[in-house]
């Protein structure tokens, strides 16, 4: 019996053995253990990331960083939809604007082709040709006459300022609110993470005062539109048209000078006023003629002549929507791309507190 | 040579510095993550403080009772037993047990210097080889019941005294934050704007402490050219002397808890004190 009992004694010794030296083991492990944590520095990043405190508008946020990450990359895309929706609402907003103000100078096509083949008109359009053979630039006057009737100085100017004025201010609004809004989206992203009590001692401070860095884009649009709107009505059209006129009236002009040939000789029988007759046969015939011509010339092309006048519309419309998108959308987007800049400076130093 | 080591450090001491050094590495990380608990988590919290300190707070109490019965009262009368402590006592020092471990949660909330925590990580081995020495002398020279407890009340009153008068030399050299000029409402204002705590009430506890701090500040600089300077200084150094007496005298509490219940005493000793008949 003594035997049996000797061989279990090694064993239990070893077994105390080995329980003494895990208890050693974990004795000196666990000091080391706390003079780390306490001698390293951040070393609780490892199981707690680290935290810290900023404060946005007086509110006292405690995160980590990749809760400040997550939270930023949110309001940054939330900002990036809602800059896109700005800009397709104010393209949207220019467009129709811009048919609202043409309605003015459309509705006047009418009245312009009325004044085109009344007798002043007639008279012009001879004063053009004239001029227009000397040195080619003649049907710049009768543009600017179509101009002017079809965009009336007061009227124009008054809707289009009004307009434009409209649009000014509603993209200077849209640039104004974008960091407001970006302000309540990163507060809504952070929401999950606010302290309440005294914000007092945080470990940062970021200043909500954005707006007073950002400077507004100075958008003028009045300097760069079509400000000559009479010359706008192209004076090329109006030559085209006079030389297809002209062909169009050859023939009518032709028997009106052999009605005149044939007047005046009849006068040769009237004695002392034969010349008197012939004056008046060759001015009447000549009114006769012209007038014929003039109802002749606005039956066939009044219809082309006021379709060139759309055109010209359609073609100053567009180039007030280009100028306008231009200036206005690309100035607003020159806005929002300056604000990110203007975010990141505010908000990178936040960034950095917390390590990768 | 595990044979030789054995001889010099029992598996009850490694046990015990064990213990010892997971309960400092638990007040290590309250001390960190204070800051950030909300009002019923660090109701939670004082609640389990409170319960290891309750139970070490009951038993010394019915120690001194014990001690009392046996010197005044006679075995046989019936106020032998009836006087050893049950409800009321449970209630009474479960109340200080509650105020000793707010006081606790509040001293660590304040963050002490590393240079406190590596002092204590370090006096652990120390601590138990002190409390073996005074176990072994007060084993020659007191009664049975009563060696256990007045080991730990006297080590734990040597003990602090040490910590003590560390943590008083350690605040004495800290730099001295300016509040000479200012008014003892700035004064105090802006030591407490200072902490920036989740929980009001350990926000309120912690404007205390940060408040008594201001006090002193305040009075050794714009007082001390017009008041007596030894009462002043007397006065001062008293403030301090509360302020870490605060700490320590919880802390060293769960210390000797935790001891207990490591070194076996706990079934053995502290669940049948004061019973007897």
């Amino acid at each position: 019996m003594n035997k049996g009992h000797d061989r279990t004694k090694p064993a239990s010794i070893v077994v105390s053995h080995l329980v003494w030296t895990g208890y050693l083991l974990a004795a000196l492990a666990l000091p080391a253990l706390l003079f780390w944590s306490l001698l390293a520095p951040n070393p609780w990043t490892w199981i707690v990331p680290q935290r810290a405190t900023i404060l946005i508008d007086d509110q006292a946020y405690r995160l980590n960083g990749k809760q400040w990450r997550v939270a930023l990359e949110n309001s940054l895309n939330a900002l990036t939809g809602q800059e896109q929706a700005v800009l397709a609402e104010l393209d949207t907003e220019i467009d129709n604007t811009l048919n609202l103000m043409f309605k003015l100078p459309r509705s006047q096509v009418s009245e312009a082709a009325d004044w085109y083949y009344s007798g002043l008109g007639q008279v012009a359009r001879h004063w053009a040709g004239l001029r227009g053979m000397g040195n080619g630039d003649g049907y710049e006057s009768l543009a600017d006459n179509l101009g002017s009737r079809l965009f009336p100085e007061e009227e124009w100017s008054g809707l289009k300022n009004s307009m434009l004025n409209a649009l000014l201010s509603k993209g200077a609004d849209a640039g104004r609110h974008s960091l407001d809004h970006m302000n309540i989206i990163l507060h809504k992203e952070l929401d999950a993470y606010r302290i309440d009590g005294d914000p007092s001692g945080a470990d940062f401070h970021l200043s909500s005062d954005w707006t007073a860095d950002s400077g507004l884009v100075e958008i003028a649009l009045g300097d760069t539109l079509p400000a000559h709107t009479g010359v706008a009505v192209s004076a090329s059209a109006l030559s085209t048209l006079a030389a297809r006129r002209g062909v169009q009236v050859a023939a009518s002009r032709a028997a009106g000078r052999g009605m005149t040939l044939k007047g005046m000789t009849a006068c040769a029988h009237a004695g002392p006023l034969a010349s008197l007759c012939s004056i008046g046969i060759f001015t009447g015939t000549f009114v006769i003629t012209e007038l014929a011509i003039l109802h002749l010339d606005e039956s066939r092309n009044r219809d082309d002549f006021e379709a060139a006048l759309h055109a010209d519309l359609d073609r100053i419309e567009q180039q007030f929507r280009i100028t306008i998108k231009d200036e206005l959308i690309g100035g607003l987007q020159a806005r929002f791309n300056a604000e990110r800049g203007l975010l990141d400076e505010h908000l990178s130093p936040v960034s950095r507190m917390f390590p990768d | 040579m595990i044979s030789l080591l054995r001889t010099h450090i029992s598996v009850e001491d490694l046990r015990t510095a064990i213990c010892l050094w997971i309960l400092l590495g638990i007040l290590l990380a309250l001390s960190r993550f204070a800051a950030a608990l909300p009002d019923i988590w660090v109701a939670g919290v004082v609640i389990l403080l409170a319960v290891p300190l309750q139970s070490v707070l009951f038993w010394r109490r019915r120690m001194r009772r014990l001690a009392f019965r046996r010197a005044c009262l006679k075995r046989n009368s019936p106020y032998f037993f009836r006087i050893r402590g049950g409800l009321w006592m449970f209630l009474g020092q479960s109340a200080l047990a509650l105020m000793l471990g707010s006081l606790l949660l509040v001293g660590l909330a304040r963050q002490e210097h590393r240079v406190f925590w590596l002092l204590l990580v370090m006096l652990v081995p120390v601590w138990l080889k002190s409390n073996h020495f005074l176990a072994g002398y007060f084993q020659k020279h007191v009664n049975e019941p009563f060696h256990l407890v007045l080991t730990h009340r006297v080590h734990g009153l040597l003990f602090g005294l040490c910590l003590l008068a560390s943590l008083f030399a350690w605040t004495i050299f800290q730099p001295v934050i300016n509040a000479s000029g200012v008014a003892f409402e700035a004064a105090v204002l802006a030591f407490t704007r200072e902490t920036a705590m989740r929980s009001t009430m350990l926000g309120a506890g912690v404007d205390l402490l940060a408040g008594m701090d201001a006090a002193r500040h305040w009075l050794g600089q714009n007082l001390m050219e017009t008041l007596p300077g030894p009462g002043l200084h007397g006065l001062i150094w008293l403030m301090i002397l509360i302020k870490e007496w605060l700490l320590v005298w919880p802390l060293l509490l769960m210390f000797q808890a935790v001891h207990l219940l490591a070194a076996g005493h706990w079934s053995s000793q502290i669940n049948r004190s004061g019973d007897e008949r």
